[in-house]
C-alpha cells in the first residue's frame, strides 16, 4: 500500500465513523502509528482535529440532506433529530459506493422495514412511495394519447387492445395506508402514523411534477395487468375473477378508472395490433 | 456572449457569464421567459443516470446555449483504480450533448470503493503530483479531451505537503497537460483557512491554462470558512474577481448557488455584476 493509499483510507475511515470523529480517530490506527498532528498539523485557529471534524460534518449532513430530501414526508413523520439518528445508522450499514448519490436510499426502505417498530416499517412504505416518485421522473416523458383513441375504439375493438402507459409510471401495493401522512407532510401539519392496512398507490411524473395517487384495490389489479402488457379483455377477466368483485359495480369503476388514468396522462397508447 | 477571442493555450472560447443548471430552476428554463445568462454548467453525476426529465430539459437548454460539464466523481487524486466506466459514461454524455468542455477537482472522493461524496485535500507532494499527473493523462485519453480541473476550497493541509497548492496544480496542468478551472472563491476561502494571501495565489496561477472562473457563496465562520455555495458572493471574492478579469480575462464565468437556491432573477442579478466587471472581449 502506498503512503497516500494509507493516509487516504485513514482520513476516509476517521471523517466517516458512525460514532463520529473522536471515536473515528480512537479505533483507527494512523499510517505508520503516527501522532495526528504528524499528519495533519492544524494551525492557530483550529486543531487537527477541528479541521477533520468540518469533512466529518459534512460527510453526516449532506448525506442526510441526500437521504431527507429523497424522503421529505418521513423525515417530517419521525421529526428531523429521530430522522439524522436513523440516517447515521443506515449510513453506516451501507456507506456509499456509486460516483452517484441516486442510489444512496436504495436499501433504505427495507433496512427500515427490517426494524422491529410499526412507526418504521410504516416509514419504509412512505419511503417506497416517494422512491417511486422520484425515479418516474427519471424516466423519458411521453406525450398523453388523444382521449379520442379510447372514445372511437371500436366494440369489436376492445377485447384485444392493449392500453401503454407512460414509462416511469410505478403501482405499489403497499402494508401501509400512506396517504394521510404523506398529505399532511407536504402541508406541513402534524402526521399521525399510517394506520397498518393495504393499500394501493400510483407513483408518476407529469409534465415536471411528481404525483401519487392513491388507488382502489381493484383498479390497482387492472392497472398492473395492462402494464404487463396484458389484452383488455385478459386483463379484466384476470380482475372480475378475483374474489369479492361484483360484476355490476365493475363496469362502472372501470369507465372510472379509465377517467382518471386518461386525466393524469398514464395512457400513452392505445394499441390495436397484438404486443411483443 | 460567445467571444471568438480564445486566450487559453486550449482554444476554448470565452462564454461569457452561466449559472449552474439546477431543477428548482427546470420550469423558468424551459418556459421560453428570457434568459439574461449565456451559458449553463451541469453537474454531470446528475444526468448520467437518467433519460427523464433532467436529459429533457438539458437537450432544451442545450439547444439554446452552450453547456459545460463540471462533475464531482472522477476522484482523480485517489489511490483506487481510475473507474473505467464511470468515465465511459462521461464521454457518452459529452458526445451526446456536444458540451463545450467537461471537468472535475483536483481532489479525491473515496478510497477502497468507498464514496464519501466530499472534495477531499490531497497532500501537495511530489509523489501525490506524479500520481496524478499520471491519472489525469489517462483520463484525458480515455474522454478524448483535455480536463479542465478546479482548485478545491481545503480546510486542512498536511504535514507531509511540500509545496504550497498553487505551485502543485501549477505544474500538475502543466505537466499533465489540462486546463484549470480556477474558482476564485476557492482560492479565497482555501487562503483564508491557512492563513496564505489570496492575491498572491492568483499571481501564481499559470493563467494561459485557465479556461473558466466559478464565483461563489461561502460561510464564514470567524476561524474558518465553508465553501457552502448558499448564498451571494461576497465583496472581497467579488474584488479578486474583478482583478483577474481585468488582468487576465475575459474568461468564462460560472456563478454557482447549490443550497437554498434562490429565484432565476436572482442568479441573474448575479450574473450581471459579473458582467459588469468582466473585461471588453
Amino acid at each position: 500500500m502506498t503512503e497516500l493509499e494509507a493516509l487516504q483510507r485513514w482520513m476516509l475511515q476517521v471523517v466517516t465513523h458512525v460514532n463520529g470523529l473522536e471515536a473515528g480517530l480512537r479505533e483507527t490506527p494512523s499510517p505508520g502509528g503516527t501522532e495526528l498532528t504528524a499528519i495533519v498539523p492544524g494551525n492557530e485557529r483550529l486543531s487537527a482535529e477541528d479541521q477533520l471534524q468540518i469533512y466529518a460534518y459534512a460527510y453526516q449532513e449532506r448525506l442526510r440532506e441526500v437521504l431527507a430530501s429523497e424522503s421529505p414526508t418521513v423525515e417530517h413523520l419521525l421529526g428531523a433529530e429521530r430522522f439524522a439518528e436513523l440516517a447515521r445508522h443506515y449510513l453506516a450499514d451501507h456507506p456509499p459506493h456509486s460516483f452517484t448519490l441516486d442510489h444512496l436510499g436504495a436499501d433504505f426502505a427495507p433496512w427500515l422495514s427490517a426494524h422491529d417498530d410499526p412507526l418504521l416499517q410504516a416509514a419504509a412504505d412512505m419511503v417506497r412511495v416517494e422512491q417511486a416518485m422520484d425515479r418516474s421522473f427519471d424516466a423519458a416523458p411521453q406525450a398523453r394519447a388523444d382521449p379520442q383513441s379510447l372514445a372511437t375504439l371500436p366494440p369489436e375493438a376492445w377485447a384485444d387492445a392493449r392500453l401503454v402507459f407512460r414509462s416511469g409510471l410505478e403501482l405499489l401495493a403497499l402494508d401501509h395506508d400512506v396517504m394521510d401522512a404523506m398529505t399532511a407532510a407536504k402541508q406541513g401539519v402534524t402526521a399521525t402514523p399510517p394506520p397498518r392496512h393495504p393499500t394501493w398507490v400510483a407513483a408518476y411524473t407529469r409534465d415536471v411534477r411528481r404525483f401519487r395517487m392513491g388507488l382502489e384495490r381493484h383498479e390497482h389489479a387492472l392497472a398492473t395487468a395492462l402494464q404487463g402488457g396484458a389484452p383488455l379483455g385478459d386483463a379484466l377477466e384476470q380482475v372480475a375473477t378475483q374474489p369479492g368483485v361484483d360484476l355490476d359495480q365493475l363496469l362502472p369503476a372501470v369507465r372510472r378508472w379509465f377517467q382518471r388514468w386518461m386525466e393524469a396522462g398514464w395512457i400513452v397508447e392505445v394499441a390495436r395490433t397484438p404486443g411483443p | 456572449m460567445i467571444s471568438t477571442v480564445r486566450r487559453n493555450r486550449f482554444g476554448l472560447p470565452d462564454l461569457g457569464v452561466g449559472v449552474g443548471l439546477r431543477v428548482p430552476h427546470f420550469g423558468h428554463v424551459t418556459s421560453g421567459a428570457p434568459l439574461a445568462v449565456d451559458w449553463f454548467e451541469i453537474i454531470s453525476e446528475n444526468f448520467m443516470t437518467t433519460e427523464g426529465r433532467p436529459m429533457v430539459v438539458l437537450e432544451q437548454v442545450r439547444r439554446e446555449r452552450p453547456v459545460v460539464m463540471h462533475g464531482v466523481s472522477m476522484n482523480l487524486g485517489s489511490a483506487d483504480p481510475l473507474d473505467r466506466a464511470y468515465l465511459r459514461g462521461l464521454r457518452r454524455l459529452a458526445d451526446r450533448i456536444d458540451v463545450a468542455w467537461m471537468g472535475d477537482h483536483v481532489c479525491w472522493t473515496g478510497v477502497a470503493h468507498r464514496n464519501g461524496h466530499d472534495l477531499y485535500p490531497l497532500p501537495y507532494t511530489e509523489a501525490s503530483l506524479a500520481h496524478m499527473v499520471d491519472r489525469i493523462r489517462r483520463a484525458q485519453d480515455l474522454l478524448g479531451r483535455p480536463l479542465v480541473l478546479e482548485n478545491p476550497s481545503t480546510y486542512l493541509q498536511f504535514q507531509a505537503d511540500q509545496m504550497p497548492e498553487v505551485e502543485w496544480i501549477g505544474r500538475m496542468a502543466e505537466e499533465a497537460d489540462c486546463a484549470l478551472l480556477l474558482d476564485v472563491n476557492n482560492v479565497y476561502v482555501t487562503s483564508r483557512n491557512h492563513g496564505l494571501d489570496a492575491e498572491d495565489y492568483l499571481r501564481q496561477v499559470p493563467w494561459d491554462r485557465v479556461v473558466q472562473l466559478h464565483l461563489a457563496g461561502h460561510t464564514d465562520h470567524g476561524t474558518h470558512c465553508i465553501d457552502t455555495h448558499d448564498g451571494p458572493v461576497c465583496e472581497a471574492v467579488w474584488s479578486l474577481y474583478a482583478w483577474v478579469q481585468r488582468t487576465h480575462g475575459p474568461i468564462s464565468t460560472l456563478i454557482e448557488w447549490d443550497g437554498d437556491i434562490p429565484s432565476f432573477e436572482v442568479l441573474e442579478a448575479e450574473v450581471a455584476r459579473a458582467r459588469a466587471l468582466r473585461s471588453p472581449s
